[in-house]
This record gives C-alpha cells, structure tokens and sequence, in this order.
C-alpha cells in the first residue's frame, strides 16, 4: 500500500495517506482512531513547526464547539479537529501548544505523539466533566499556557452562574436512576455530570477498558477520577456493545433511561420500556454549561417513557426463555461447558 | 497549479457513493423472513456496516427482531485468520441456539473465512445432522453485491432447510420473488400491496419476505406452489430457474413492477391467465380497484389541469432496475411526463442488460429512450448535469446521493431507493393500486413545496 500511495502522491502532487485498518485487527473499533491518527501524524503533519503559543488542539469527533468560547475565555484559540478540519488545520498540529480532547479513547494516540514528537504538550488531566473534571482540567491548561488568574476568575463566574440553574434541575431529576452504555474514557464522564444532577447512576455499561491510555500517566485515569470524587458505580461492566448482554444488566439496574453514544443497544431499552438519550453531538455533557445541557436532555427522554412502556406490551424478545431467566450476563464466558450440554 | 489538471483521469473499478451492500447484506434477506435469524461469520463491523447502511440512513427501516444488534456475529479477528474460523464458528453456532429463540438459522460467512478457507458446509453440517434448523451460505463480499447475496440466500434455504418434494401442487399458489428487501426502501408496504392484489385476483400467495409472510413455515410451502412469480427485471430469475429444476415448477417473468391502475390491471390479467384459474373474482376486484384509483384520479385533475404555478415535465430517474423501470412505466403512462435521462445503479448481470434496455425502447407507443448503466457519484453527478432537461427545473427519482446535483439543476428530487436518508418509512408502498396514489401525493407535494 504504502508504494501505491508514495507513486500516486507524486503523480497528484497531494497527500496520499495508506491508513491499515484491516476489520480483523482488533475487537474494537477505537483501534481505527490510532490508525488515522498516526497517518496523519506521519503524512500531514508540519515536521518543522512554528510554536503558536496561544493555540490548543481540540481533537472531537462532529461536536459542536463549545470550546472555542470556553478556552476563549483564558485567551486561547482553538485548533477544531479531525472531522471537517482542513489539511492546513492538521498540518498545524504540532504548531499548538497544548492538546485536549473530550475522551481519552478517541484522542490519547494523537496527543500523547504530539508531546513526545513536537513538543506539544498533552493536557493531562480529569475530562472536562462536571465541576470537579471541569475545574481541575481549566487549572491544567491554565498551568500549562501560563493563564492562571484567568481560569480562576472564570471558575468562579462559572459556579456562580450555574449553580442556580444546577438546583432547579436536580429538583426536577430527584429519584431519577440513570444508566450510561458508551464508550470507555466518555462514559466515566458522563457518571460525573449525571451524579453533579442528582440522578441515581447504579450501574454504566462501557464498551472496554483502557487501564492506562498512550502516555502512560495516571492523571488521565479516567475511572479512579470518578470514583475517587463521584463515588463508586455499582454494577459496572464492560461488554462490547452486545445487546444480549444488556439485557440481564438492565434487568439488574433497572434504570429509568439510559445514556448512549453508539447504536445497538437502544433498542432493546426501548423494548424493556426504557427510554434513551442518543448523544450524537458528544460535546453536550462538557463543562459547566454541559450539566445544565445534559439534565435538559435527560427531562426531554423521560417523556418517552409513554411510547416505550407502550411497545414493550405488545413485543416478543428474540431470547430463549433461558436466557430470559438468566441472572449472569456473563455465565456462558464463565463456564463455557454449558455450551456442551444437549441442544435440542 | 489546480489539483489533477495534468492528470489522465480514467475510470478504475472503484466508486464513490455507494448503490448497494455488499454480499453479506444478505443478512437483510433473511432478517425479513419472520422467525428467521442470521449469524454472521466475518469480521467485527460488517454487519454493523451493513445494518447502518441497509436499514438505518436508508429509511430508517430498523433492524426488527433479529436484524441490527440482535444478529449474533463471530466477530472474526486476528486469530481466526491465521488459524481458520472453524472453531469459533461451532462455538457461535452453540451460543446463539442457547441465547437465540428463532425458527431458522441462516450462518453467512463473509470476507474473511471465504478468503482463509473456512469449511463451514462442515461446521454447519454438524448441527444439520442433529436436526437443528440451520443452513448456510457463502456470501463473501468480493463475491458482489447484496442482490448477489440474496439469491444465495434463498438457494441455500430451498436447498438446506425445504429440501426435496414429490407431493401435489396447489392451483392457484404462487410464489412471488420481486423486491430486494431493505434495498428497495419501500419493500414492506410494496410486498404488501403486491400480496393484497394478487389475492384480490384470486390466488394464493406466498410472499415470503416481510410482515405479510407467515414466516419459515410459509418457505415449506414452497414447492406446493403451481408457479413461480419473477417480479422484477432480474432478481429472483436464477432462483426461479433453480425451482423449476427442483421442483418442476414453472415461472411467470414479468419485469415490470405495476405501479398505477393502468399496469396493476394488465399484471393481474398477466398472471391469471398464466395460472389459469377462473377469471371472475379477479375481474370483480379490478373493476373495484379501478373505481377507486380513478375516484381519486378524477379529483387529482383538477390540481394536474389547472395549477398554474408550474410543475415538472422532465424526469430522471436514478436507482436499481426494479424500480428504475417500474416508475418509468407509471410517468410516461400514466402522468405523461418526459423522460430525460435513466441511470441503473445495481450492476445488473451483463446478461441481463440487454433485456432491460429493450423495455424502456417500449415504454409506450411513442416514446422510447436509452438508458445508462453506471454506479460511480462523480459519473451520475456529470451524466445528471449534462441532461437536457428542457425549459423547466427537472424531477429527479433518486437517492440521498443525487440531492446536491438536483439542488444545482434547481431541481426537486423525490428520494426512492437506497439510501433514501431523508425519508422515514414504515408501511409507505409506491406500488399497485393505493402505491400509486402515495406516489402521487409524495411527488406533487414536492414539486409544489419547493418555493415555501
């Protein structure tokens, strides 16, 4: 692949990137996130950077940008990729200061080979979740891009405005129980912000896990942040979207919505009478505007209920009555001889 | 210098906006066969691939019961490569007949176990001889597209699950092989329509595919049929063919789908005479039918007569053959538009192709015309732009591919085949008798919303 490239990047005069991405490569589909990050990082690139002391990468998926007025704010531009980015905004990677993301599964790759290639250092700290994620990963950037007293009187107007806001949503949420199925680094987010609202969280559901991310540094454990500050999660699995697996986890928690970034699990809430909230634009969660966004979203969903409850009556499960009455998600990795016993 | 001006741009074998699934989108085929459930032998994202594709951003269709999330897969990875997919497969097959309650399974092997070698026969063979209810079929997606895909389904279900017959034959039975499911966005409620008249005529029918079909039981059932129905231009004739090897079963060809009163009226008279049962119910139903469609008709005129804010003479119609051909019939017979350009998207075999061309030379008395067969967005795109589409702004039949090109043209576009992204569609039919009037509705909706 890579001659093929080399030989039409000379005849087109633009870059051409082989990315290796075989299907079969790995059991997660995040492994293709590193895969165009390196590609990027190797072809595109500027290999003699010229350090633009005042701007941060952002590395999201198709979130809106709610960071360019939040780092605004400590006199900071924003460098938006990958998706939509142009070739001279990736070009510029390693000309940025710092890099941060909103998950670290998405982004560790990319920041994590900017910091030991060009010398652009990688934010490390809690995800900008919640208050406790959203001031320490501020006073993280603030540190690092000598912007100290900025973040802190922004903190603070921060807290000021949103607590009220806050209140009257964790009235409307009180007794609510809440469930997060999604990625790994996002899902540790999203407990915070939910917890910040008052919501109930006894269980989440994360796709994998990664113990530590590329740089290595315990910072950025997403995990030990949530529990250290938020307190422990109940009943949290990792299962790699396999719906039927959701299945006894819901039955277990049975929660009154679930949270989700990725299809194939929705579905069967909808059909247990449970409603969900798909988060197609990641960023909604962020900082502090991102747990006034997100109770707003959760009260929206709860309204659902009605059409769940509805089809649940009148749907048949596509499970054996087995499966149906089976308490362990994860009996048959647990003891694969069952597998043995007579079929039919 | 502007990028590619000194390049000699040819045409490769590969496209941009993409017109159809690959082989293993078959696993539509059989998700549409109530009580039917796939598993997948391929790689990690190729179903999820498939589901998004097929039956998400193409009308939001939804997986159902044993589509989307819920069809088991083994998720080929590193190791099945290097040491063959064989023992995952048996472990995936005994997982899903503890976890899965359906009435078949249908194990489609993908990419990767084609290319290693996987001896799936075998591995499915086990479970066979132990009687449970479960077939296989090669569908690799190098293989071709999921039409491809679909005839190997439904061969391997005759010839696995339905196996041999010599008892009678039922007059009046047929079964129907037409649309390709979640493919044609609108399969549901078009097989539905399809049944509905056909009934109406007088026979019985097994549809097969869909809400309307009693499911596996119904498959059983058909080598009683006295015939076989080849609804579309070429999908389902190597099926039929196979069952008149296999059972004796004779096949009716009929390429175009009716789509109006005018069409519905002579494929019913069509396949009555073929089956040879007595003519009166189906008379009495048409004649209802057409007192209907004409109530409706009738009123329509005066909008079709005298709104006097321009509507579309001109049309284009992009997408697979079936429909392709099926709408071309219904505008130039029934509306009396013009047609400017028809492009076929599917890769319909070579050696059907021709066939198809000679059916749009004969589109009525008067009006004949050619058509392209290409797949690529870019070629579409320029084959679209270049049209002469006259005076007025074009209606253009397409998919999600061709909005930006008809927004260009100032255009409307009326989304109906896949991906039909911009549309939500349940039981919606643009076939038959009440098809046709939804169609009706939907273009001219379109063509007067355009200046709101």
């Amino acid at each position: 692949m890579e001659s093929v490239a080399t030989e039409a990047e000379n005849e087109i005069g633009i870059p051409v990137i082989p990315l290796a991405c075989e299907g079969f490569r790995s059991k997660h589909w995040s492994t293709g996130f590193d895969a165009t990050q390196h590609g990027i990082l190797r072809k595109i690139v500027r290999k003699n950077p010229k350090k633009q002391e005042d701007l941060i990468n952002v590395i999201n998926l198709w979130g809106s940008d709610v960071f360019t007025p939040i780092l605004g704010e400590l006199g900071l531009r924003v460098n938006y990729i990958v998706d939509l980015a142009t070739v001279e905004d990736l070009a510029q990677l390693s000309e940025a200061t710092a890099t941060v993301g909103f998950c670290y599964t998405l982004s560790s790759y990319m920041a994590a080979a900017l910091e030991q290639e060009f010398g652009v250092t990688e934010i490390k700290a809690p995800q900008p979740y919640g208050f406790a994620g959203t001031d320490a990963w501020l006073r993280e950037i603030a540190r690092v891009t000598h912007k100290e007293e900025l973040a802190e009187a922004y903190i603070q107007k921060e807290h000021e405005r949103i607590e009220p806001k806050l209140k009257e949503l964790r009235e409307k949420l009180k007794g609510i129980k809440g469930y997060v199925a999604t990625g790994s680094a996002y899902a540790h987010g999203l407990i915070t912000v939910l917890r910040e609202l008052g919501v109930e969280v006894n269980g989440s559901l994360v796709f994998h896990h990664d113990p530590v991310y590329d740089s290595g540094d315990p910072k950025q454990d997403s995990l030990k942040f949530l529990i250290d500050n938020y307190d422990d999660v109940p009943s949290f699995s990792v299962s790699n979207r396999q719906q039927y697996q959701f299945y006894g986890l819901l039955k277990r928690t049975n929660p009154d919505f679930i949270l989700i970034r990725h299809n194939g699990l929705a579905p069967l809430a909808s059909r247990l009478g449970i409603p969900a909230a798909p988060l197609g634009d990641e960023h909604l969660a962020i900082g502090y505007d991102g747990m006034i966004n997100l109770g707003e979203a959760v009260l929206d969903v709860l309204a659902h209920k009605k059409f769940h409850q509805d089809l649940k009556k009148h749907v048949k499960l596509p499970y054996t009555e087995w499966w149906l009455n089976q308490e362990d998600p994860y009996i048959l990795a647990k003891q694969p001889e069952i597998l043995n016993e007579k079929t039919i | 210098m502007e990028n590619n001006q000194n390049i000699n741009l040819k045409q490769t074998n590969s496209i941009n906006q993409v017109r159809y699934g690959c082989a293993i989108g078959s696993i539509y085929s059989v998700s549409s066969i109530p009580g039917a459930m796939p598993i997948v032998n391929c790689g990690p994202g190729c179903a999820d691939k498939q589901y998004m594709a097929l039956a998400f951003y193409n009308g939001f269709q939804g997986g159902g019961y044993s589509g989307g999330a819920v069809s088991p897969s083994t998720n080929a990875g590193e190791n099945e490569v290097v040491f063959g997919g064989e023992d995952r497969l048996r472990e995936l097959i005994k997982s899903s007949l503890k976890i899965m309650d359906a009435d078949l399974f249908v194990v489609l092997t993908g990419c990767i176990g084609e290319i290693v070698g996987d001896d799936v026969g075998s591995v499915v063979g086990e479970f066979q001889k132990k009687g449970v209810p479960i077939v296989y079929a090669d569908t690799g997606g190098f293989k071709g597209n999921n039409f491809v895909g679909h005839e190997l389904v439904t061969k391997a279900i005759i010839d696995q699950y339905v196996g041999d017959y010599e008892g009678a034959k039922e007059k009046g039975l047929v079964n129907v092989w037409s649309l390709l499911p979640y493919q044609n966005t609108f399969w549901r409620g078009d097989l539905t329509e399809i049944k509905r008249v056909l009934e109406g005529a007088g026979l019985k029918v097994n549809i097969l595919f869909g809400p309307e079909s009693k499911g596996v039981n119904e498959w059983k059932n058909i080598p009683k049929a006295q015939f076989n129905l080849v609804l579309s231009p070429w999908l389902g004739l190597e099926t039929a063919k196979h069952l008149e090897n296999k059972y004796g079963q004779p096949f009716l060809h009929v390429p175009i789908i009716p789509i109006g009163a005018k069409e519905t009226t002579e494929f019913l008279h069509k396949v009555v005479d073929f089956a040879g049962i007595d003519k009166q119910k189906c008379e009495e139903f048409i004649k209802n039918e057409e007192k209907n469609y004409y109530y409706y008709l009738e009123h329509f005129s005066d909008f079709y007569a005298e709104y006097w804010w321009g509507l579309p003479a001109k049309y284009a119609v992009v997408g697979d053959s079936a429909y392709n051909l099926a709408l071309n019939k219904f505008l130039v017979n029934q509306l009396g538009l013009i047609p400017a350009n028809q492009i076929i998207t599917e890769n319909p075999p070579e050696q059907y192709r021709e066939a198809i061309a000679r059916e749009y030379k004969t589109l009525a008395e008067d009006v004949s015309t050619d058509v392209d067969f290409a797949e690529d967005g870019y070629i579409i795109g320029q084959l679209l732009k270049q049209t002469d589409f006259g005076h007025k702004p074009p209606i253009i039949f397409g998919t999600t591919w061709e909005r930006d090109t008809a927004k260009e043209l100032k255009g409307a576009i009326v989304e109906v085949g896949f991906p039909a992204s911009y549309e939500v569609v349940l039981s919606r039919s643009y076939i038959g008798y009440r098809g046709a009037l939804n169609l009706l509705e939907k273009i001219y909706t379109t063509a007067i919303s355009a200046s709101a």
